[in-house]
């Protein structure tokens, strides 16, 4: 079974709108070591937006799902993270969108495409310590995880290993893109608080995914 | 250092929703709020280019105070440093369309550009004439080999009120975007920070001036800057503070400049003076002529005590841009009844 469950993505949605709640204070204080200490509250803002969006709306296709976090994301506060989140999940969206039942290869292909969608809008590469850091591991992970025949929860277990580690290896980094680059040493030791962000997600969705598979 | 943790707000959330409340009711005259919007309260006459700057809160009297005749046509606010959502600019570039097309103009910060770029695409393909023009003047923020890296700051009102005026003389929208750089290129700022600022929202305290020593490059959100001598004197500072930028200007004797002296929220109009008298001084020293000036309030940190010097350079077709009439919230010049 390669298919997509759509509910099993709207709950993976919800979960990381828990899940960023739960960390956005720790998120907004690693955002003040170079920022200006607002992201956590703006992404776990925007998910629970999307959450809400998504258990009023009750979208039948994959697709809706993400073109929805988009939108609460481009609707909503804003900020860079806006921005970057809102254009990754549209880019998602619409590739799922091209199939009439998307499997886990479209979805491993949309993750790719959301990913260089954000480097594309952010103008950054590999190694500058932002979100991009996080997403691009993750979106390989989950190709690789495709081309091994992975299912979707063998994919979103892959992605989000891939983001941890990712989001980790930002502490070592100097800042060269953001606010973040404006700091003393670039906030060398504090990973980044978007590549976080990211890594709490795909966490948050492997969490769903894990139960989905226990019962 | 004690910080402030009281301030004057009822509910954290509405922070941004309630000042705008206060802000266009205080001003009802000049602006009107227009869903989430802050427009003028009379619109500009058909056939004009229409101008729109899309900024985090927490700046003010930018830009909500700049909206008006002679400056701006909208100003679509977002949360507290935090650029809006490409959805609300959208509706603010409708909002200011008078058949002329618009212009956006971005203070560069990673976050504006962003959402901006979103909205112009999106703009775009739905038929509007979108033009964009991305502007900076801290020096302090990339090397003036790499100016087009260096973020927006309190100089840019030196663009806004020059484009303002050009647009409301009916210039078409390539000639006010190339204006638009025009102005951007020949304004330079730099800021000095001593005091701490405290995000209201989130509580946490922004760049890494500390109450006692001189922070010298913090951005407009409170971006960390470098912490130079605790023991240099306001003239000191000004004599260093305008020689790096007469220098990144490569300005001779003999040239022109307006001069701003911009208090960064919470700085006394005394220390205000006294860093206006030591800056006209350093650049009198130069052979560098001040024709206008401005003190106060243009973009602020919140509360930050802190200031920059901005200087724009100025020739006779600027110059008399500069002096066209303007009024809005937090500006007035001359008389316009447009």
């Amino acid at each position: 079974m390669n298919g997509i469950d759509t509910k099993l993505l709207v709950a993976m949605i919800a979960n990381t709108a828990f899940r960023l709640a739960a960390s956005a204070d720790e998120l907004s204080r690693i955002d003040a070591v170079a920022g200006d200490g607002d992201h956590g509250v703006n992404v776990s803002v925007a998910f629970a937006d999307a959450s809400a969006r998504l258990a009023e709306a009750r979208p039948a296709h994959p697709s809706d799902v993400f073109l929805i976090v988009g939108r609460s994301f481009s609707e909503g506060g804003g900020g860079s993270a806006g921005a970057l989140f809102g254009a990754y999940f549209a880019a998602l969206g619409k590739r799922l969108a091209l199939a009439a039942d998307p499997e886990v290869g479209s979805f491993a292909e949309g993750l790719e495409a959301g990913s260089l969608r954000v480097a594309g809008l952010g103008r950054v590469a590999l190694g500058e310590k932002t979100m991009f850091d996080a997403l691009e591991p993750a979106s390989r992970a989950a190709r690789d995880a495709v081309t091994a025949g992975g299912n979707f929860a063998v994919l979103v277990g892959a992605a989000a290993e891939a983001a941890a580690r990712g989001a980790a290896a930002t502490a070592g980094m100097v800042a060269k893109a953001g606010r973040a680059r404006y700091a003393e040493s670039g906030a060398v030791g504090t990973q980044d608080p978007g590549a976080l962000s990211v890594s709490l997600m795909f966490a948050a969705w492997e969490e769903v995914v894990m139960k989905g598979t226990d019962q | 250092m004690i910080m402030r943790t009281r301030w004057m707000f009822n509910d954290r959330k509405n922070i941004v929703e309630e000042m705008l409340d206060g802000y266009i009711a205080a001003h009802s005259n000049l602006i009107a709020l227009s869903n989430g919007l802050v427009v003028r309260a009379s619109r500009k006459p058909e056939g004009r280019v229409g101008l729109v700057v899309a900024n985090g809160t927490g700046h003010e009297p930018a830009m909500i105070g700049w909206v008006g005749p002679g400056l701006l046509d909208v100003n679509v606010p977002g949360p507290i440093f935090s650029s809006p959502g490409p959805a609300q600019i959208i509706a603010g570039i409708k909002e200011a369309d008078r058949g002329a097309g618009v212009l956006l103009l971005v203070s560069s910060h990673a976050g504006d550009i962003m959402n901006a770029t979103l909205a112009r695409e999106e703009a775009v393909s739905a038929g509007l004439q979108v033009a964009m023009a991305i502007l900076y003047d801290d020096i302090a923020s990339a090397p003036s080999d790499r100016a087009e890296d260096r973020r927006g700051g309190p100089g840019l009102f030196f663009v806004w009120k020059i484009v303002g005026a050009l647009a409301e003389r009916g210039a078409n929208l390539a000639e006010c975007s190339e204006m638009a750089r025009r102005v951007r290129d020949s304004t330079r700022s730099i800021s000095g920070a001593m005091g701490t600022v405290v995000h209201p929202v989130s509580g946490q305290a922004l760049g890494n001036a500390d109450g006692t020593h001189l922070a010298v490059g913090m951005g407009v959100h409170g971006e960390p800057g470098t912490v130079v001598d605790d023991g240099l004197l306001a003239d000191d500072v000004c004599e260093m503070l305008i020689d790096r930028l007469v220098e990144d200007a490569e300005l001779t004797a003999g040239a022109r400049v307006a001069l701003m002296v911009n208090n960064s929220g919470s700085l006394t109009l005394m220390e205000l003076s006294i860093l206006y008298r030591g800056a006209s001084a350093a650049l009198k020293a130069r052979g560098i002529g001040v024709s206008r000036s401005w003190m106060g309030s243009y973009a602020t940190t919140l509360d930050q005590a802190g200031f920059a010097l901005a200087i724009s350079r100025l020739d006779d077709e600027l110059l008399e841009l500069y002096d066209a009439p303007a009024r809005s919230g937090g500006f007035w010049m001359g008389e316009a009844n447009s």
